[in-house]
């Protein structure tokens, strides 16, 4: 690893709507990286830092799947943000032409849409788990059958051994 | 759970297509008689798999044509999914058929159907004390390892999953969808088996094209009914 371009942030995780990377990483070669590196350096790669790994004329980003998911949604939304954008601009092009009172209307609905598109993600746990399956509640009340394992470190080491 | 019935219950999913009653059958007839242990640890054991990659595929079953990115049943991760006009982001399950999520060389459809994984933990379920807690995880493990709702179907905890995950439900009560453009970006966790596939298809196929005979009935009456005047 050489250079660490940017000051990290304070080691709080990144928050759904903040831009994912604060450090940066450079490798000059994928020898670099196997060697010096290895499989435990880029595990010890930190959430929230990109690496740049060069091999000949060809530069490669390596980052955290969780950091480039988060990228990913924010690219989702700002797209789908310029196209409400856009359309905004449109709308108030028209309005300087007439005095439209649903135009007006229109548009003050669009303004809320952008808005509400700034929002940042929800997860699918905060917006699912609450929603139960309706079945659930059917069986309330009544004696849970013993003997399933309930201990989770037990089932991940029988499903994956090797961690 | 020996081997050669393990392979017998595999070569039934192969056999066994769209007939939902049947796999659930067949699968509470390769479980008969397991103790509550050992059959959440068996259906454990036979559900999911590291993702099938096309090169793997094509390796192992060269006459394969399609060049898919995900594959139906594939548990992945994405923040690019939408909810009724939300970005959600999180765990699902691909819905849409594998040859409708196919990209290469240009998408088959627009946006490909997910439904939601929820991780469930002893602390989440309702109960006053912890043992209560874990009545409750017990009961809707019952439920669901003896496919008793429609609602969700088991899964696993996921490879990547939070330490205290005992099991995680595919929910079928939400549904959420991501554009054809965005399913070269996201996660892939975990590929099913055919086993998993079969019974999640199975399920998918009875929630969303189901046809009951009540509703055969009254459509054919109304029709002759208006027929006649």
């Amino acid at each position: 690893m050489t250079a660490t371009l940017q000051t990290p942030t304070p080691a709080a995780s990144a928050r759904a709507g903040d831009f994912p990377f604060r450090e940066r990483v450079d490798w000059a070669s994928f020898d670099e990286l196997a060697k010096q590196v290895g499989s435990a350096g880029l595990r010890a790669l930190e959430p929230g830092t990109l690496a740049h790994l060069q091999v000949k004329r060809v530069s490669f980003v390596v980052a955290r799947e969780e950091d480039f998911q988060q990228l990913v949604g924010m690219a989702v939304e700002a797209a789908r943000l310029s196209q409400l954008v856009r359309s905004l601009v449109e709308g108030i092009d028209l309005a300087a032409t007439r005095e439209d009172p649903q135009l007006i209307a229109w548009m003050r609905d669009m303004a809320h849409q952008v808005t509400a598109t700034l929002e940042p993600a929800r997860t699918s746990l905060e917006l699912f788990a609450a929603d139960e399956d309706p079945s659930e509640e059917a069986v309330e009340g009544t004696p849970g059958p013993p003997g399933y394992e309930l201990d989770s470190r037990r089932i991940r080491a029988a499903l994956y051994p090797r961690g | 759970m020996d081997e050669a019935r393990r392979r017998r219950l595999i070569e039934e999913a192969a056999r066994l297509q769209g007939e939902t009653d049947a796999i659930v059958a067949a699968l509470d007839e390769y479980l008969a008689g397991l103790a509550p242990a050992d059959r959440q640890r068996e259906v454990n054991a036979v559900w999911l798999e590291p993702p099938i990659t096309r090169a793997e595929a094509v390796a192992a079953y060269p006459p394969l044509s399609d060049h898919f990115d995900v594959l139906q049943g594939d548990v992945l991760r994405t923040e690019a999914a939408f909810v009724l006009g939300y970005r959600v982001a999180g765990a699902y399950v691909v819905a849409s058929a594998t040859c409708d999520a196919v990209i290469r060389p240009r998408p088959r459809r627009g946006s490909i159907l997910l439904l939601p994984v929820v991780p469930r933990t002893i602390k989440g379920f309702d109960g006053k004390t912890p043992a209560a807690k874990a009545n409750a995880a017990g009961r809707r493990l019952e439920q669901l390892l003896t496919f008793r709702t429609t609602g969700a179907l088991y899964l696993p905890p996921l490879i990547d999953d939070a330490d205290d995950v005992v099991f995680n439900e595919i929910r079928f009560n939400h549904f959420a969808a991501l554009e054809s453009a965005q399913i070269p970006t996201v996660q892939r966790v975990h590929s099913m088996s055919l086993i998993g596939w079969r019974a999640f298809a199975a399920l998918l196929r009875l929630v969303i094209t189901r046809t009951g005979d009540e509703e055969v009935g009254f459509r054919l009456a109304v029709a002759e009914r208006r027929a006649t005047g």
